[in-house]
């Protein structure tokens, strides 16, 4: 086959390389398929993880990242606090984890819900547990819900929303 | 022939970029965008409290019976998966008292992606079967909006309560 393809003449084998780059493009706008979902599911079980575990490292690596320019996606918005842009939010983690902090999650009730080509919702009902240090530490639930986007590095957390539920 | 193939494969390529440029380009955001999407909230504000449904539900995506695209509403009381359960909640909330009522000051767009955005917007909320009975509240209310082919429309709200 690739034989073939050398023997063609030039325009030929450069309007064959438009077609496939144009098809490639196509395929990467697709819907978020089975894979993705799958994909965004462990994403969010490895954030959790790594939160229970205070291991900011692997937090990070979850978190979305941008290149310099580009605006940040990062936020967390919730009752006690906002915090807008991703140094913000990890400082808050950072402060968080000197204290008590465990995550929950019924992962029977996960939804990961496509809202378009490049983001999805990420719905985790949660306990958690907080407590300043020294402190005693409370356990209340929580609907986490979290908004995935596909990054060139593939898919990260950019948003996060805990709703109190009670 | 060389030229026919070349001719054929030429307009292959040229029909698949214009048929998917919209999603398919590498789009960015820009002021305009956030504008935009500052308008649609403004709108679906302004439709919410007014109880105009059909205004309502036009901020809303609109994706094919096919796609896997929904629209959803997570808050402490009720959680919707759907554009269709979402409009039957608001048909319901509509005939009692429900307002809703932005701080335009304190409205935030934040790009997610070159094709979506976090808006955040604390608001005043009134609602209530009754002007007796009705009752304010603040929230912070997170929303995402996409952008479509029909322009930018919200995908998902979720109302944190502030207090």
């Amino acid at each position: 086959m690739m034989t073939s393809i050398r023997l063609l003449p030039g325009c030929v084998r450069a309007a064959i390389v438009c077609t496939l780059v144009a098809a490639a493009a196509v395929a990467q706008a697709a819907e978020v398929d089975a894979s993705d979902i799958q994909q965004v599911r462990q994403l969010f079980l490895r954030q959790a993880a790594a939160e229970t575990a205070h291991d900011i490292n692997a937090l990070d690596a979850v978190i979305a990242r941008v290149p310099a320019g580009q605006p940040d996606p990062v936020s967390f918005i919730a009752r006690a606090y906002q915090f807008i842009g991703r140094e913000a939010v990890m400082t808050h983690f950072r402060k968080t984890f000197a204290g008590t902090w465990r995550l929950d999650t019924d992962e029977k009730a996960i939804r990961v819900i496509p809202l378009g080509a490049d983001i999805v919702q990420i719905y985790a009902p949660t306990l958690v547990t907080i407590g300043a240090p020294g402190q005693e530490a409370k356990t209340a639930p929580f609907l986490i819900n979290e908004f995935a986007i596909r990054t060139s590095a593939g898919w990260r957390i950019s948003a996060i929303v805990p709703v109190p539920a009670q | 022939m060389k030229q026919n193939v070349f001719t054929l494969l030429t307009t292959i390529a040229l029909l698949v970029g214009t048929t998917f440029g919209h999603a398919a380009a590498p789009s960015s955001f820009d002021e305009h965008d956030r504008q935009e999407i500052r308008n649609l909230f403004l709108q679906q504000a302004a439709a919410a409290t007014a109880h105009d449904i059909v205004a309502f539900e036009r901020v809303f995506t609109s994706a094919p019976p096919d796609s896997s695209v929904s629209v959803t509403f997570v808050a402490r009381a009720y959680q919707y998966w759907s554009k269709q359960a979402l409009i039957d909640h608001f048909t319901k909330t509509f005939k009692g008292v429900w307002k809703f009522e932005p701080d335009p000051s304190n409205i935030r767009i934040i790009p997610l992606t070159a094709d979506s955005a976090e808006i955040y917007a604390p608001t005043q909320v009134t609602f209530g079967s009754s002007d007796a009975t009705a009752k304010t509240n603040p929230f912070l209310v997170c929303e995402i909006a996409v952008r479509t082919p029909q322009g930018w429309r919200i995908g998902a709200i979720i109302p944190v309560p502030a207090q």
